[in-house]
């Protein structure tokens, strides 16, 4: 028996070389796969951060305005036809005209007038409707630039020199020659928070979308977080065990992984098609979201109120409570941490949630601001797939940046849940 | 006259109890384990060992060794840290993020705790058999061979399969599965389980066997199975056996190692620590004062 | 009145309602020495009142919305002349878009149909009537319900019993909002699959190999027969979706075993999060970075090694979509890993064990069924995705397992069939549904085995 031993031992001893060289094989796999994942994550937040940056930025270009009734075409300012009419455009056409007098030729001048967006108009339209003595004054302005401008100046020096793929070389000349005036810059970009989208890239914004991102969230969130809650309340807390029960059961786990896509084919046939509600509004949207969060809200509230311990139950029930009362005064409240966190998570899948919404319409080309649940509208992630199909390159840069916006509010909301989870987390 | 007597042992136990709750007061434990600790030529040896969870300290200071093949049987009321002693002998603890060991422990005169001392190796030599039966979802068949083809301890089919036929016989499990070997070891009762679990050790030859409390999840009738296992199995290996059970240690061992709150009281013949307790916290646990 | 300020003045009449009540309930209970002498609590009497005046009226109001426009229109269309009924369904809609045009004053009334612009008149006048009427009713259905829960109320009114039978109602119905999802989608797909099937012959769509979903406006018109074979699709959604698990499952496995097993807690602390953020992000987002960085970078590496790499290829779309489901994977294995009974892992390391054969011969196969059922619901995941494939995958509809060439979806063709404004009835769109049916009855099977074997393996360590 000991020599089997001894000689057992001795065979151990020499594999052990061997199996450890297996083992630290196994673990630098795990390591690698650990990596690559992280890899991905840094990859992605470089890559996008990168891109979009620069969108935050915008240049603009200072000239020198007159407001010139005669060119204008405007007699009386509270005539509103005329001042629709108006060509605000030639102003900044003027202008240009001005700082670069020696250009003659039509084609020329044609690049020249688009150094500046023909956005331009519409702000000095504003200007002039807030402030009408300035009518027949000149003033020094700084005009947004058009987007080809804006990609070519702030490509300027970078690693891979200028990007000069839309911008001729006459055009690069004014630019050098503004930028010795001091007349062109670079500033904090105002329109990209602030205005709806555009066709022109540097008159885009996302506040639209992010406007229709609210209303949408907020149908969202008045429906199922109530439904899903009190759904959760009945299958913990009175539900009897039976098959009808166990098929809602089975039912809501399927739907939860049910791909996000078909609930728009269900929004589409049943929300639109039967109930003619009108297409591309938030409350569809809020709706067609309601449905895919709901098995989210459900598992989630459901974990919450088994978190609650028995013996509060038996607590309540032991000083003549009813199951009713048991549940709205101990078990909700106890409930609510876990529900809320629950809930919060499913509006963050709800905000960047796109494929459902793309069916019911919500893909529209919508200039205006939505003011409320029926006005057409898109949401962020819509706007981020509108705006990675556009053609124009200063786009690929708007997406970036607003692929940013929408990352920073869904880390805030997961942030909020954790934070949540850890403050009023209960150790019972 | 009787009801003095009667509020005295009250207050005593009342004092002991109180005793227990604020924790080990030094002056209760002897400085060295009483009794006869240690043996010539022991197989292993334990110095001045100290066992820390994190700031806790679970094993104050013990000395002890455990002879060739013989049966020591570590009891102690349940939290007293003899599970904690007994994986500390083969670095099962190793595996507990915060655990640490103080002390020389060697196995025939081999410091355990070396750098050179490979914990695999250490694992092979020192088998372990745990509370719960945990075969491992696959065949009996794999269950036990699982530890020779870890080690390449056969080089042939024919040598496995005689390798778990010998240890399935040594368990004295061989007759009841050798028509489903290749049914899964989880289909087992819990006694044969527990059987299968020794066999599966003993199949790579370990020189010391340790048990933790292995007949603790079994009824009666498994449980004397198991203990007329290891009385045979004593003839060749050395077994540390930590039990909850007195009778248990009376029964399977020839040395008793009696542990209080983590440190080590008394270590004597198992008759003489039965009959003749030398330590008041041995004589309390054996005469069934706490437990 | 319009629907919200009709609710308005409903809830007001429930509060109301539950004030009148209360208050009745608290004087009656006086002369009987307090309110303890009530069968339920003044606030009871309230709820009860309340639920009466309100739920009544507010489920009435709900069908009333539901169907005054379909009634409407029906009878529009039935007081038109015999020369302006409708054939088609799409005439139909067409005619009362006209209509509802004229009526709010999009449409010039000049130089319209006469006939349409009195039935734009005759239109509104229904639709004032219309909200006249549910004003009327649903408020004297409220008053009614409030004077009944008034008159009701009595020391005897076994209220608190009634109420939470309501309430009880109210939470089981909310439960069976999933069943009727559930249906809903399955009717809606179903529905439109048969209209499709009708048109398009089942065998064609599940056994043929070309897909071009145009079909001709005209008669006349050449090459544009439209053939709706959906093989190209299925095999172009299974060839993405394997790119995808081919990255997945071993990256997302590896981490969940070394994050479980090896790793120290402050370690585990901080990457199991960051790896988690890779499930956070909007699929719109990884659409994006597979669009404009891995392909363009797939496509320069290949032409730089001599291959010729499409740049909407399989493979783009694939990598990305392996990234997005690694942390789905490493999620659910770390479950099932953990899952595994301590009691195995110290068995295997107490015979001698390293760390690596535990885990590849012990917890691996023991975890087996739970990770199989992990990577089942990935799998179905992957097919349901949607923005990645559309953003990054084709159009073309090609029949091959080639991963650097481009293929497309079913994802990807509904979407393409479905957005923008078609009409409803080309078998075009209805194709979308017959996909989506098929969409949704494959991720429904994998989704349930999936889940099954998942909870079997749980209850197995329970």
């Amino acid at each position: 028996m000991t020599e089997i031993k001894r000689s057992h031992a001795e065979t151990i001893q020499r594999s052990l070389s061997k199996r450890y060289r297996a083992e630290k094989r196994f673990r630098a796999y795990g390591m690698m796969a650990i990596a690559l994942g992280l890899l991905c994550v840094a990859l992605l937040f470089v890559d996008i951060i990168g891109k979009g940056h620069k969108a935050f930025l915008e240049t603009s270009i200072q000239v020198d305005v007159t407001y010139d009734a005669e060119v204008l075409g405007i007699t009386d300012l509270q005539n509103k036809q005329q001042v629709a009419l108006a060509d605000f455009q030639g102003l900044v056409k003027k202008a240009l005209q001005k700082k670069f007098p020696d250009v003659s030729k039509r084609k020329e001048k044609r690049e020249l007038f688009s150094l500046i967006s023909s956005g331009a108009g519409y702000e000095l339209r504003e200007r002039l409707l807030r402030h009408p003595e300035l009518m027949g004054q000149t003033e020094t302005l700084w005009l947004i630039a058009d987007d080809d401008v804006d990609t070519y100046y702030k490509s300027i020096g970078s690693k891979g020199g200028a990007f000069t793929g839309r911008t001729s070389e006459l055009r690069q000349g004014w630019i050098d020659q503004l930028e010795q005036e001091g007349a062109i810059k670079l500033g904090f970009n105002t329109t990209f928070f602030t205005s709806g989208d555009s066709r022109e890239p540097e008159q885009a914004g996302i506040w639209g979308a992010a406007m229709g991102s609210l209303f949408t969230l907020v149908v969202t969130l008045t429906l199922s977080f109530p439904i899903g809650v009190s759904a959760a309340v009945y299958l913990e807390e009175f539900a009897p065990k039976n098959r009808w029960t166990d098929l809602i059961e089975v039912n809501i786990n399927n739907l939860a992984a049910v791909p996000s896509i078909i609930f728009g084919l269900l929004g589409l046939a049943i929300f639109i098609n039967f109930f003619q509600v009108p297409r591309s509004v938030p409350l569809v949207g809020g709706l067609v979201l309601t449905l895919m969060t709901l098995p989210t809200i459900i598992i989630s509230s459901r974990a919450a109120i088994k978190a609650v311990p028995p013996s509060i139950r038996e607590a309540a029930i032991g000083v003549g409570a009813s199951p009713m009362q048991v549940v709205l005064h101990h078990v909700l409240p106890l409930a609510m941490p876990g529900m809320l966190t629950g809930a919060i998570i499913g509006m963050a899948q709800a905000l960047g949630e796109t494929a459902p919404l793309l069916m019911i319409g919500m893909v529209a080309f919508i200039v205006d601001i939505p003011g409320g649940f029926t006005d057409p509208a898109t949401v962020l992630p819509v706007q981020i797939f509108l705006w990675a199909d556009s053609p124009e390159r200063a786009f690929i840069e708007k997406t970036s940046a607003a692929i940013m916006v929408l990352l920073a509010f869904l880390i805030m909301m997961n942030t909020l849940a954790v934070v949540l989870r850890k403050k009023l987390e209960r150790r019972w | 006259m009787v009801s003095k007597l009667v509020t005295d042992t009250a207050t005593m136990l009342e004092k002991k109890a109180t005793a227990k709750q604020t924790g080990p007061d030094a002056m209760d434990y002897p400085e060295q384990a009483i009794g006869e600790p240690f043996v010539k030529n022991p197989k292993m040896s334990m110095r001045n060992v100290d066992v820390f969870y994190g700031d806790k300290q679970a094993i104050y200071n013990v000395n002890v060794d455990i002879g060739q093949n013989e049966v020591i049987a570590m009891i102690g009321p349940s939290g007293c840290g003899k599970s904690t002693f007994l994986r500390s002998i083969n670095r099962m603890n190793d595996t507990v993020e915060s655990c640490r060991v103080h002390g020389e422990l060697s196995l025939d005169g081999e410091d355990i705790y070396a750098a050179k001392m490979d914990p695999v190796a250490l694992r092979a030599r020192v088998g372990m058999v745990f509370q719960k039966p945990n075969p491992f979802p696959k065949s009996i068949y794999d269950n036990v061979s699982y530890g020779p083809r870890l080690h390449g301890l056969a080089s042939r089919r024919a040598e496995l399969d005689e390798i778990v036929e010998n240890s399935l016989r040594r368990a004295g499990l061989w007759e009841e599965v050798k028509d489903r070997l290749d049914q899964p070891g989880t289909g087992l009762s819990g006694g044969q389980q527990q059987r299968l679990c020794i066999a599966r050790a003993i199949a790579i030859s370990p020189e010391v066997i340790l048990m933790d409390e292995p007949c603790s999840a079994l009824d009666p009738i498994a449980t004397a199975k198991i203990e007329e296992l290891i009385a045979e199995l004593s003839e060749n290996y050395t077994i540390a056996i930590v039990t909850h059970s007195m009778q248990q240690a009376a029964r399977v061992s020839r040395r008793t190692a009696y542990f209080h709150l983590g440190h080590l009281v008394e270590v004597n013949d198992t008759e003489k620590v039965f009959t003749a307790p030398e330590h008041a916290l041995t004589e309390a646990y054996i005469t069934g004062r706490f437990g | 009145m319009q629907t919200a300020n009709l609710v308005i003045v409903l809830l007001a009449l429930s509060a109301v309602a539950y004030l009148l009540a209360h208050n009745r309930s608290v004087s009656l209970s006086r002369p009987l020495g307090g309110i303890r002498h009530l069968h339920s609590l003044p606030f009871y009497y309230g709820m009860h009142a309340t639920i009466w005046c309100a739920l009544p009226a507010i489920l009435l109001l709900a069908l009333w919305l539901m169907f005054d426009d379909p009634v409407i229109s029906a009878a529009l269309l039935n007081g038109l002349p015999e020369s302006h009924q409708p054939v088609t369904v799409a005439d139909h809609n067409l005619l009362l878009n006209s209509i509802e045009n004229i009526a709010s004053g999009a449409l010039s009334r000049e130089g319209a149909d006469p006939v349409l612009v009195h039935a734009a008149d005759q239109l509104a006048k229904m639709r004032n009537i219309g909200s006249y009427l549910a004003t009327a009713v649903v408020l004297s259905l409220g008053v009614l319900g409030l004077g009944w829960g008034w008159v009701k109320v009595s020391p005897q009114l076994p209220a608190r019993q009634q109420v939470e039978k309501v309430f009880k109602i109210m939470l089981l119905s909310c439960a069976c909002v999933a069943i009727f999802t559930t249906l809903g989608i399955l009717l809606s797909v179903l529905f439109e699959s048969m209209r499709f099937f009708k048109s398009i012959p089942v065998t064609d769509f599940l056994f043929g190999t070309e897909w071009s979903p145009q079909m001709a406006i005209r008669a006349d018109q050449v090459g544009s027969s439209g053939s709706f074979g959906a093989i190209p699709l299925f095999v172009g959604t299974l060839l993405i979706s394997m790119i995808a698990m081919l990255v997945a499952v071993p990256v997302g496995l590896m981490s969940a075993l070394y994050l479980a097993e090896y790793a120290s807690p402050k370690f585990r602390g901080l990457a199991k999060p960051t790896l988690e953020i890779l499930a956070g992000i909007p699929t719109v987002v990884y659409g994006f970075f597979a669009a404009l960085t891995v392909a363009p970078f797939l496509r320069q590496s290949g032409e730089s090694m001599g291959l010729q790499v499409s740049s909407e290829s399989a493979l783009a779309a694939g990598l990305v979509m392996g990234v997005m489901i690694i942390p789905f994977v490493s999620s659910l294995a770390d479950d099932v890993i953990n899952a595994v009974p301590q009691s195995l892992r110290d068995g295997s390391l107490g015979l001698g064990a390293t760390k690596s054969e535990t885990i590849k011969q012990v917890i691996f196969p023991a975890a087996l069924p739970g990770i199989v059922g992990g990577v089942l619901l990935a799998v179905s995941r992957a097919i349901g995705e949607t923005m990645i494939v559309v953003m990054a995958a084709g159009l073309a509809a090609q029949l091959t397992l080639n991963p650097l060439e481009t293929v497309t979806t079913v994802t990807v063709q509904i979407v393409t069939l479905l957005v923008g404004d078609q009409e409803f009835d080309s078998p075009k769109t209805l194709a979308a549904f017959a996909l989506g049916l098929m969409l949704f009855l494959v991720t429904l099977v994998l989704n349930f085995i999936a889940l099954r074997v998942v909870k079997k393996y749980r209850e197995q360590y329970d």
